[in-house]
């Protein structure tokens, strides 16, 4: 449980009343973390969605086995991250690992997930959050494909 | 307006009971394009989101000013597509175009979204349906990203 002042000032939650805000606090806790700590691997199963209040992470993924980690986006201060926890599968499809000293506040997925069953007021105006980040991603990546096609295209090196 | 048994075969509807598929329908219609025509510019205001029922329809991006579009997804029967209608900041990031001759269902963005606030539990069940096809959209990109970036590394 956090208190109601953390919870109101984030975008993900704008719209909902404050009776609807307390029942979000209690599925929430705090959690820090040092620099370059890994928050949660792609593919793990996907149990908490999380909101940065300090710091920076890092979203990414490996190509292979021991390559290098492919950044695909930097979460900044009030962003989400970790939205696979509403979406199914369920799985993470990234890897979030901190760039600088970060504070987070996790929120229960599964949890949050029944909460918007019983009141799709909370239920909608999150999902429509969520959703738009998840686009806003994929815009990204289209973007990183789009310059390898590119780049294949001019026959010039990558990277 | 579309019939209501023509929404129940979507999957971002499955979820919805049949008096709410009829409010649905009312925001819902029809339409053809031929092969080689723009359904929507890149760029545009995004208005409507659409359903592809028949045919064949590419997303394409145009890398820079001088570049040619290239096509970034391929949308299959069934898909859906231009869902920024329901996501801020309501623009398209892409451009479609039909590649076959092509039947789709366009749903006016303004009409599902007033229908989205009077009945929220509409609202919740098709972002929640449409978050589940960006996730899947972008997890397919990814993986054209990995294979693309493996057969230059010569691994394949």
């Amino acid at each position: 449980m956090v208190p109601l002042d953390i919870i109101k000032g984030i975008g993900l939650f704008e719209g909902l009343s404050d009776h609807e805000l307390d029942n979000i606090t209690e599925l929430c806790y705090e959690d820090t973390y040092e620099a370059d700590e890994r928050i949660f691997r792609e593919s793990d199963p996907a149990e908490s969605l999380y909101v940065l209040i300090e710091g920076e992470v890092n979203i990414g993924f490996r190509l292979k086995e021991g390559s290098e980690r492919l950044t695909v986006d930097t979460i900044r201060e009030g962003d989400i991250f970790g939205w696979s926890v509403l979406v199914e599968p369920y799985k993470f499809t990234a890897a979030a690992i901190t760039a600088k000293k970060s504070r987070v506040l996790v929120i229960y997925g599964k949890a949050l997930r029944n909460l918007f069953e019983k009141n799709p007021h909370i239920g909608h105006l999150v999902m429509r959050e969520i959703a738009s980040v998840i686009s806003s991603r994929l815009r990204h990546t289209r973007i990183k494909l789009l310059e390898l096609l590119y780049s294949e295209k001019e026959g010039s090196q990558i990277l | 307006m579309v019939s209501v048994e023509t929404l129940k075969g979507i999957t971002i509807f499955r979820e919805l009971a049949d008096y709410e598929l009829e409010n649905v329908a009312k925001t819902a219609y029809e339409e053809t394009y031929e092969s080689g025509q723009r359904i929507f510019a890149e760029g545009a205001w995004a208005q409507r989101m659409y359903v592809l029922v028949e045919g064949e329809v590419d997303i394409r991006i145009r890398p820079n000013k001088v570049s040619d579009q290239l096509t970034v997804d391929t949308i299959r029967e069934g898909e859906i597509f231009g869902w920024s209608a329901l996501t801020e900041p309501y623009s398209l990031t892409a451009a479609a175009w039909a590649v076959k001759k092509s039947k789709v269902v366009v749903l006016r963005g303004d009409g599902l979204r007033d229908l989205f606030e009077k009945n929220n539990h509409i609202g919740f069940l098709v972002i929640k349906g449409i978050a589940s096809v960006i996730s899947s959209r972008l997890r397919k990109t990814r993986t054209r990203i990995l294979e693309l970036m493996q057969s230059h590394d010569g691994i394949i």
